[in-house]
């Protein structure tokens, strides 16, 4: 009777030490795969942050490749298709409380808009036009309006555009004259 | 040997045989479970360089991408690439590539393209249909032969002529503006599409329907229209590639002006 006790003893101490077996196996495995989850959460981490440092730095270089003012760098970029290029110099020298935009429709008439609250005088008008033809070929511009709130609209079209011959170097009087 | 003996015996290999059993139970547990464990922290140990190294050759292939493309860039600015590229943009425009088609005028002009190709209707039929497509609702148009030719009419009633209302205010400037744009707009539309159905003149007029009254002592009104504008184009090149191509500030120049009130009730600016 008392050798079946101690049987029983030894066989509850032996499971008590596999189960002990089981939970502190167990518990290493888990805290081996935290650890290695930590460090390779940590590692991606920072290989994420390197990847954006290194592509802010690759993007940079990339634009200083195209030109050094931000204007030559959208001009030189074959990825800017007619319409973002038309866009970016609408929006690039707005006169004070002035909005502008860019748009197309029947497939090739590109205009911009200009839209004051008083409408600018000629000079700044002339100014406007030449930041964005000195750019852009005057023969994709189908028209350039300017519009006053509640007042009336001046419209350059392509015609008077093309009649320019250089837009970079064209005098105010000569864009006066052909436009306005 | 006394059965009392022989018993005790038993009874004590029985209670080794028990404890080498749970001994033995117990090691192959524990050597398990470390092998597992070893596994697992060999596998880690061999998963981290391979992740390093793999990430080393992304890194390495991304800057040759980058150093490709730097080049690429340096070699787009000296060919003047850009330029190129956008004068290819505008040329696939010219001829009206569906992916460009965004606006509903858009999709009108590829529906006049695919009317133009259109056999069924007859020659009369697909000008008709042309100038329909063409013209501002409740246009009134005609469409005549003479020998091989065609001629097209269209007259544009004057409240349908589309001003472009971005501004605060339209005066009569804006709406002669508007008038021309779309005259030159609709005799564009039908020589591109219409010159290879022999379509040989094109003749817009915009008319305004007033009230009129003959007599003051009765008070009946007839309505009429007022012409206030009428311009056309006869041409006989039936490429409509070059129609096209063809603007329309081009068309206002080629184009016959043949009636402006608005010219003369024009204020000077």
């Amino acid at each position: 009777m008392e050798s079946w006790s101690r049987r029983m003893v030894v066989a509850a101490a032996t499971l008590v030490l596999h189960a002990v077996i089981f939970l502190g196996f167990h518990y290493y495995e888990q805290s081996l795969k935290q650890t290695y989850a930590r460090e390779n959460q940590a590692r991606h981490s920072q290989w994420k942050r390197e990847d954006q440092e290194r592509e802010k730095k690759l993007q940079q270089a990339m634009n200083e490749q195209y030109g050094r003012t931000p204007e030559e760098r959208v001009y030189h970029n074959p990825a800017m298709d007619l319409k973002q290029l038309l866009s970016f110099f609408a929006k690039r020298n707005l006169p004070k409380a002035c909005e502008a935009g860019a748009g197309v429709d029947r497939f090739t008439e590109f205009s911009v808009y200009l839209k004051c609250v008083r409408l600018p005088a000629k000079e700044v008008r002339t100014q406007y036009l030449r930041s964005i033809l000195a750019w852009v070929n005057p023969a994709y511009v189908f028209q350039v309006a300017f519009i006053e709130e509640d007042g009336p609209t001046i419209v350059a079209e392509q015609p008077c555009l093309l009649k320019v011959k250089n837009w970079s170097s064209a005098r105010d009087s000569e864009i006066i004259r052909a436009c306005f | 040997m006394s059965p009392k003996k022989a018993g005790a015996d038993r009874e004590r290999l029985i209670s080794i045989g028990v404890l080498v059993l749970c001994l033995v139970s117990l090691a192959v547990h524990g050597g398990i479970r470390a092998a597992m464990v070893l596994s697992l922290k060999h596998q880690l140990k061999k998963d981290a360089p391979a992740e390093l190294q793999a990430r080393e050759q992304e890194v390495r292939e991304d800057e040759a991408q980058f150093q490709a493309a730097l080049a690429d860039a340096a070699s787009a600015v000296q060919e003047g690439r850009a330029a190129k590229v956008r004068a290819e943009e505008f040329k696939r425009r010219q001829g009206m590539e569906e992916s460009f088609a965004q606006s509903p005028e858009e999709k009108r002009l590829l529906e006049m393209a695919r009317l133009s190709r259109e056999s069924s209707l007859g020659k009369v039929g697909v000008l008709e249909e042309l100038a329909q497509q063409a013209s501002p609702r409740s246009s009134g148009i005609r469409v005549r032969h003479e020998g091989k030719w065609y001629s097209v009419e269209v007259a544009v009633p004057l409240s349908e002529v589309p001003v472009d209302t971005r501004g605060g205010r339209q005066d009569t400037e804006d709406q002669h503006r508007a008038v021309r744009w779309t005259v030159a707009g609709i005799i564009r539309d039908l020589f591109a599409f219409g010159a290879a159905h022999d379509l040989q003149s094109v003749e817009v007029s915009v008319q305004k329907r007033v009230d009129v009254s003959r007599d003051a002592a009765v008070p009946e009104t007839r309505q009429e229209y007022l012409e206030f504008y009428r311009a056309g184009l006869a041409s006989r090149s039936s490429n409509p590639e070059v129609w096209l191509s063809i603007g329309r500030p081009d068309v206002l120049r080629m184009m016959s002006v043949q009636h402006d009130e608005f010219g003369r009730i024009m204020p000077r600016r």
